[in-house]
């Protein structure tokens, strides 16, 4: 930040492309936040148009969406901003259905944006805290390709641990 | 995507066809996400398919705790249930050491176990008998006593595990039997800690040789302990004693929360950069010789200083101060002097009835005001105080201010 009077916007541009060949114009302080392309952004320095070829337009842009929320409340350093930013989160994964969520994670995790995998990993993991192992198969359903009985064996041999 | 709502989405594809895209994910992703989840769960998924089965067997961080499952481990006084607990994650344990010969990287690096109000000692000890404390690196136990003096003392193996990292205690008891050696330990966090008495905090520091960060609170047994390491960064305390002596020369960072007007010794803490005192008791001479004592200061936070009542802050490298003070009944309005601060950021959280004002300022930017409002209505004087107030303070030409009035109205 400048610490002139003139506070001139001289905030870098950054044009991010798709897999889909969509583009987002974001500014450097929001795409920054993401690991690999401040990595990109140190080492390859000048250039302006950054390919993503793993990554899908739409949750691209989910990304850059919470991105800019937190970069925008981080500017201010106070700590009521956590709270805005918890209450935006939780909204912001509500509803997520879990083809889109895949995909995002997949994109976070590619684009190494370690607060939002925590995120969202931490919502995959409430879908499956305190459920019975059935309601688990159905949330994500999941197919057992276990041999007749061999699920019965190791149950059995669990027991342990579903008394 | 396996939701029930069928939806046809933008783009045109329909979601019919419900997926299993969790088992597709990278190992190091679902490792993530399990580590949110208690490992009864991760047990339990093992039946789901042979994907899943590998899992739990590979899985690093295991983490028990007695309300996991209310059915089952949730006890409250209940003996059988206590047992039954140590039994599941000696079970656990078991089951991953016999796999961990088949499976290559199927160690056990991080292992979480919290027991609530227990009557009888946490059968830990008889986990010293696994491999698990020479894989793991992260160490959390919090295991409440029913009965004070059943603190627990670690045993040995835990003690001396070379491999870890970041340990957190609760209800421990340290009584100097065991030798202690944790040559990689970075991170130490200990709350609620019995200590027979000084020699064995410092024999646990010597243990401790990489030590960077130390969060030291609530302990038992010391009235004037001393805290020496020379790796040591951070340190916050939580405590009130006799007398606290900190021998840190690298530390960085000071966090201290006591309402003890006795003699803190920092002496030997010259690169302090950043200190945070919270319920000081100290007097305005005091305090200010403590941060005059730290020429390398930029960061200042004082919380709540009962005893402050006209403090002069200085100091070249200050770039934020963070002040928060309330009226105490029956005590003077504190004022506070900022002189010649190179300040970036000030925060203030309290009443308009504190002074502050500051002298020679550069090139503060951002001011953070946040204060209570009236207790009966916004009447004129209210206003005069808060222009008068605000008008001390001295704001020059480039600072962004923003100003928070919290009332009941």
């Amino acid at each position: 930040m400048s610490s002139s009077s003139t506070t001139t916007t001289t905030t870098r541009l950054l044009m991010l492309k798709a897999s889909d060949g969509v583009t987002f114009e974001v500014e450097e302080a929001v795409a920054t936040k993401l690991g690999a392309i401040n990595n990109m952004v140190e080492e390859e320095g000048s250039e302006d148009l950054i390919c993503l070829p793993n990554v899908n337009g739409k949750f691209l842009g989910m990304v850059l969406e919470w991105c800019k929320k937190h970069a925008n409340n981080n500017t201010n350093s106070d700590k009521g901003n956590d709270e805005v930013n918890k209450w935006w989160d939780k909204e912001f994964v509500m509803d997520l259905d879990q083809n889109t969520l895949y995909h995002l994670l997949m994109a976070a995790d590619y684009l190494s944006g370690t607060e939002l995998v925590d995120l969202l990993t931490e919502k995959v993991a409430s879908m499956i805290r305190g459920k019975k192992v059935e309601e688990i198969r159905e949330t994500f359903k999941i197919k057992s390709d276990f041999l007749p009985g061999q699920e019965e064996e190791i149950r059995k041999k669990n027991s342990w641990a579903f008394e | 995507m396996a939701t029930k709502r069928v939806k046809t989405k933008k783009d045109g594809v329909p979601n019919t066809t419900p997926v299993d895209r969790i088992s597709t994910l990278p190992d190091p992703l679902i490792h993530h996400i399990l580590s949110y989840v208690p490992t009864i769960y991760v047990v339990r998924m093992s039946i789901l398919s042979r994907y899943w089965r590998r899992v739990w067997y590979s899985v690093p961080a295991l983490h028990f705790c007695s309300t996991d499952h209310p059915d089952r481990f949730h006890f409250r006084f209940h003996r059988e249930r206590e047992e039954e607990l140590y039994e599941f994650v000696i079970e656990c344990l078991k089951h991953r050491e016999r796999s961990m010969r088949y499976i290559a990287d199927s160690a056990i690096t991080r292992f979480k176990l919290r027991i609530d109000c227990y009557v009888d000692n946490p059968a830990i000890d008889n986990l010293s008998i696994f491999s698990i404390w020479r894989s793991v690196e992260e160490l959390d136990l919090r295991m409440r006593p029913k009965f004070f003096e059943n603190y627990y003392c670690l045993p040995e193996a835990v003690l001396n595990a070379r491999s870890l990292t970041v340990l957190k205690l609760n209800y421990v008891s340290f009584d100097g039997s065991h030798s202690i050696s944790l040559p990689s330990l970075t991170s130490l966090s200990l709350m609620y800690v019995k200590m027979n008495d000084e020699a064995v905090l410092h024999n646990l520091l010597l243990g401790c040789p990489a030590l960077e960060k130390f969060v030291f609170k609530y302990y038992y047994g010391l009235y004037n302990p001393k805290i020496s390491s020379s790796s040591l960064k951070l340190l916050e305390i939580e405590n009130n004693y006799e007398t606290l002596e900190v021998e840190t020369i690298n530390l960085e960072s000071f966090e201290f929360h006591s309402e003890c007007k006795d003699i803190i010794n920092l002496s030997a803490c010259k690169a302090i950069t950043s200190l945070s005192l919270f319920d000081s008791m100290l007097d305005d001479e005091s305090l200010e010789d403590l941060v005059y004592g730290f020429p390398l200061l930029e960061s200042l936070t004082l919380y709540h200083c009962f005893d402050v009542k006209n403090i002069k802050i200085c100091g070249q490298h200050l770039k934020s101060i963070s002040l928060e003070k309330y009226y105490d009944p029956g005590q003077e309005y504190p004022e506070f002097t900022i002189e010649k601060p190179n300040l970036v950021s000030f925060h203030f959280k309290g009443d308009i009835q504190c002074g502050i004002s500051m002298k020679e300022l550069d090139n503060i930017l951002n001011v953070h005001i946040i204060i209570e409002g009236p207790f009966e209505g916004y009447e004129r004087d209210w206003y005069i105080n808060l222009i008068t107030f605000l008008s001390k303070i001295n704001f020059s030409g480039n600072t962004t201010v923003s100003l928070h009035v919290y009332s009941e109205e």
